[in-house]
């Protein structure tokens, strides 16, 4: 019978702080309750921040066409496999 | 799988050695059983035998006795041997074929005037190069992608991730379906966590779930392009692109993710695979960064 495993996916901890054209800046959402607005502004102010660097459409398009060209020149090395070596896997040992 | 008939002679040298290096009291003792129960008539009195054949059966004893313990070390010796080169060689491998990956990053580093083409074909050896470190180590079928926030024109914590590139083997995976597919940050489990422990500056920023199939609240919006939104795969990895140690300790830079998955339930460990992530990040990430300087060099 199959088992349902819990997730261990968290809420977003973190919200926008800044967006710019090239780069969002998040920062850990911080909880109002039983603090004034001087001390959240405060807090908030002290918070470490991570900024996601964005690549522009165009960009994101251009290396696209360039790994498409890329792609017909890769050769990807394929393992024959043994009687053998196909028997082991089926046994996993 | 090969054999090596050397090594193999070596054990069968060194279990026969070892068989008889059993402590001198036991051998003793167990050898005057037939020596007593000859000379002083225990075979003949109890079993009807004669001192001779005593004597005989218990020297067919002292050799089963031997060559059981020759069995049981040479069964040790050959598990200690397959462990030594088919896991140990799993690892080897990894060093040879990073050390390709990362010599292509020092490379493209010291190299002035840093080009788009060269960018994405280290990008593509990572992916494929950590492909083939995966299947070896996981023994299943595993696919590498990397995928980088793209710019959009509404900004939001949905930051839209797209697959930069991902293993040539399996770009099949990569639909029209997939491609349309808005795969944003807080729809998958694997980015949110991750994302949080950057945010909050946890010493591992791994995602690890080795069955997303059984796994309860599990988000991914690519099941919404398979069959049944059941996923082509069982476990996955999820790496941010980050430096090791960053430089600014208020702000942690990010620029995208690496993600590895598996059709194999329980595929990946959750001590050297994100190592491996982690050091493979951290080359990625430099990459990443040499591109934006040189895009900006160009642009001033």
């Amino acid at each position: 019978m199959a088992t349902a495993i819990k997730d261990n996916t968290e809420k977003a901890l973190f919200e926008i702080k800044t967006s710019l054209e090239d780069k969002n800046v998040f920062q850990r959402k911080i909880n109002q309750n039983g603090r004034t607005k001087n001390q959240v502004k405060k807090l908030v102010n002290n918070l470490p921040t991570t900024t996601i660097h964005l690549f522009s459409e165009d960009e994101f398009q251009r290396l696209k066409v360039i790994e498409q060209n890329l792609n017909h020149n890769i050769k990807i090395k394929k393992n024959r496999k043994s009687f053998l070596q196909l028997l082991i896997n089926f046994l996993e040992i | 799988m090969t054999f090596n008939i050397k090594e193999i002679y070596l054990i069968i040298w060194n279990s026969l050695i070892q068989a008889k290096n059993w402590s001198i009291w036991k051998w003793f003792l167990l050898s005057s059983i037939g020596a007593a129960s000859g000379t002083l008539q225990f075979g003949e009195k109890f079993f009807n035998l004669s001192a001779e054949r005593s004597i005989k059966y218990a020297i067919y004893f002292i050799i089963t006795l031997y060559f059981t313990r020759f069995f049981l070390i040479f069964i040790k010796e050959s598990l200690k041997y397959y462990h030594e080169v088919y896991q140990n060689s799993s690892y080897g491998d990894a060093i040879i074929l990073l050390k390709d990956c990362f010599s292509e990053v020092h490379y493209y580093r010291k190299t002035p005037g840093f080009q788009e083409e060269e960018f994405m074909k280290s990008m593509m050896l990572f992916c494929n190069n950590l492909k083939v470190i995966f299947d070896n180590i996981t023994k299943s079928n595993c696919s590498v992608s990397i995928k980088v926030p793209v710019a959009e024109n509404r900004v939001s914590e949905k930051t839209v991730l797209r697959n930069l590139t991902r293993d040539k083997t399996n770009k099949k995976r990569d639909t029209d379906d997939y491609k349309n597919t808005k795969h944003s940050i807080i729809g998958n489990s694997a980015f949110n966590n991750s994302l949080n422990k950057v945010v909050t500056n946890k010493p591992e920023k791994y995602y690890l779930n080795n069955n997303v199939n059984k796994t309860n609240n599990y988000l991914n919006t690519s099941k919404a392009c398979y069959e049944n939104e059941i996923l082509p795969y069982n476990s996955e990895i999820v790496h941010p692109i980050t430096p090791k140690k960053s430089i600014d300790p208020h702000n942690f830079d990010c620029h995208g993710f690496i993600c590895i998955d598996s059709d194999k339930v329980n595929a990946f460990d959750n001590k050297y695979a994100p190592a491996i992530l982690e050091g493979v990040s951290d080359g990625i990430f430099d990459l990443i960064f040499e591109l934006n300087n040189s895009r900006d060099g160009d642009s001033n």
